[in-house]
């Protein structure tokens, strides 16, 4: 047991060097002028790095309209909800050279604003809409930017780790008593 | 402010005011609970905005609170009419966290009855598309008394009509009844066939069905890109994306099969290409049961010994496995830490799951990409400037199920 957790460390380690080297696209964008870190090959081979917010708009416009990249294609917005902040994560595919692709956006939780791509791929407007939605996360510049999945008067996010759903009348009574719900729910507005 | 309107109105000439109208969500013809606000000027679609989330029930926030073998029994729920697909998409992404090798056995049947519950999904979509064409002499039943022969097969596998759980972490719940290749094969190539021919004779040169769909409902390919458009209703505008070949995964790289493509991007080539999908979908059933390693389940278990044994084995003991070895997993099965997102071709297109794990046996962050959603969103450009007949057909032959765009 003990030898096969050590050579999952080692196995981990290793990954952790790969991970310092920068992939193709990575390389792309830092000849065209725009910083990014690298975090290597994801489990199912796609290559993920991480750039900043204001960096967004310029970098996929770049990878779209080069011939070489060819970046067409929108394939999924994910958001996701650390400590650190919220992600906007896009998953990108080219339809020519069938690679996949995905940026990583960290936004600080107490003004999660980004800078909308609808312009780049109309796919992005339903996406960001969503991510709105679920994670809260404000894009800026978005035509039509409200809830799409859940009701318009809907409160709170529900993919946030510190949401807590409305009691739900068919199984039981709420976890938190009227009193516990009252003040969790205060203190998040203050 | 009236008169102001109304000179307006005057300078630019004599205009009717449109009338907006209310379509769903509980309309019958669409599939689900979707409502569209549709803006008319008489009798043509000039401004339609469809509202969704109708049929919204959580299933990324019930992902992130419940284990990874509990959320099994879920996903096939997504799109009910592919269970099939979901389940493979979202094994698929823990499985590669993991990093569990799945056997070769185990891998074959999930292609097999992926392929069956690719023809239920679109037998079922071909009887609705029709009704909603109007075609009420009672063409589902045709369709539906096929789909209930093989949803009888499925449930001969899974033990279940449509919500089958049947593929599971490190392969399939288990092996396949005895016989019960030898009796798919009889039907999906003696009899299938007919029944297709017998959709194709009632449908295809039908001149009122030509009419109704010929040059209805034209999607470029360039916006169906854009938008993320998938699946049979990309591939009808010209475009040869089909996951299976595209970037191929379980064993479709294995498999000779073609990818039936138009290049006229209407209703009526969506229609093709499902009925010429569903063909293909039949030879490769036949092809896989061919190739299956071990074969039939009654053969297996007389020959097992001698297909493994021996200096040169024809297959590894592994390969003929249903389940990984050792993989048979407990409920507080770990995952991660790690990160991938795994797409398979549904019926409807690209069904892709993004599954970041943690390290815990509960999912961090669990995403769906549906096609049904992208697809939808492109209804508003196809509808324009048809009238109000032609939603109905336009909005079917996109094959949308609400519970994958819902989610």
């Amino acid at each position: 047991m003990s030898t096969e957790q050590l050579s999952l460390e080692a196995q981990e380690k290793k990954e952790e060097e790969k991970i310092l080297l920068p992939g193709e696209f990575s390389v792309f964008l830092k000849d065209k002028g725009v910083n990014s870190i690298p975090l290597g090959n994801d489990a199912s081979g796609i290559e993920t790095l991480e750039i900043e917010t204001k960096d967004l708009v310029n970098s996929c416009q770049l990878l779209k309209s080069n011939t070489e990249t060819f970046i067409d294609s929108l394939v999924l917005i994910t958001t996701l909800d650390l400590k650190k902040g919220y992600q906007s994560i896009y998953t990108l595919s080219s339809t020519k050279t069938r690679k996949f692709l995905r940026i990583k956006i960290t936004v600080p939780k107490d003004n999660p604003i980004v800078p909308t791509v609808t312009h780049i791929w109309s796919a992005a407007n339903w996406y960001e809409r969503e991510a709105y939605d679920m994670m809260g996360i404000i894009y800026a510049g978005h035509p039509n930017l409200k809830r799409i999945l859940n009701p318009e008067n809907w409160e709170g996010y529900p993919l946030r780790k510190d949401y807590i759903p409305p009691a739900d009348s068919l199984n039981g009574p709420h976890p938190l008593t009227e009193t516990e719900f009252a003040e969790k729910t205060l203190s998040k507005e203050s | 402010m009236s008169i102001v309107r109304d000179t307006e109105q005057a300078e630019k000439g004599f205009k009717t005011d449109e009338m907006v109208i209310n379509m769903g969500p509980q309309h019958p013809s669409t599939h689900g609970v979707l409502r569209l606000v549709l803006n008319l000027d008489g009798e043509i679609v000039r401004k339609c905005e469809p509202v969704i989330g109708y049929l919204h029930r959580g299933m990324e926030w019930l992902g992130q609170n419940r284990t990874y073998v509990q959320y099994q029994a879920l996903v096939d729920r997504v799109d009910y009419l592919a269970g099939m697909s979901d389940s493979h998409a979202y094994i698929m992404a823990v499985e590669k966290i993991a990093g569990i090798t799945v056997p070769l056995r185990a891998e074959y049947i999930r292609a097999l009855c992926s392929e069956l519950n690719r023809i239920i999904s679109h037998l079922l979509w071909l009887g609705i598309f029709m009704l909603d064409l109007g075609a009420m002499f009672g063409f589902p039943f045709y369709t539906f008394r096929d789909r209930e022969t093989i949803l009888g097969f499925l449930e001969e596998v899974s033990g279940q009509r449509m919500m089958f759980n049947y593929i599971r972490i490190g392969g399939v719940f288990k092996d396949l009844p005895k016989g019960w290749t030898r009796k798919v094969k009889k039907w999906i190539t003696t009899e299938f066939p007919k029944y297709v021919d017998e959709y194709e004779s009632l449908a295809t040169r039908n001149p009122i069905f030509l009419v109704r769909t010929q040059g209805v409902g034209y999607l470029s390919p360039e916006l169906a890109i854009d938008r993320g458009v998938t699946g049979p209703s990309l591939r009808a505008s010209g475009i040869n994306i089909d996951l299976r070949k595209y970037k191929p995964y379980s064993v479709y790289d294995k498999l000779d099969f073609e990818v039936p493509v138009s290049t006229v991007s209407d209703t009526n080539a969506r229609y093709k290409c499902r009925i010429q999908e569903m063909r293909e979908s039949a030879k490769l059933i036949t092809q896989i049961i061919d190739k299956l390693p071990g074969g039939d389940t009654e053969d297996l278990e007389k020959n097992k010994a001698q297909l493994t044994s021996g200096t040169n084995p024809v297959y590894k003991a592994e390969d003929l496995m249903t389940i990984a070895k050792g993989k048979n997993v407990p409920m507080g099965f770990k995952c991660g830490p790690g990160e991938a997102y795994t797409a398979v071709e549904s019926p409807r297109g690209q069904l892709g799951v993004h599954l970041i794990a943690d390290g815990t046996s509960v999912p961090y962050r669990i995403k769906w990409r549906s096609p049904s959603f992208n697809n939808v969103s492109v209804l508003p450009d196809l509808i324009k400037g048809h009238p109000v007949a032609d939603v109905v057909a336009i909005f079917s032959s996109l094959d949308v199920i609400l519970p994958d765009v819902d989610r």
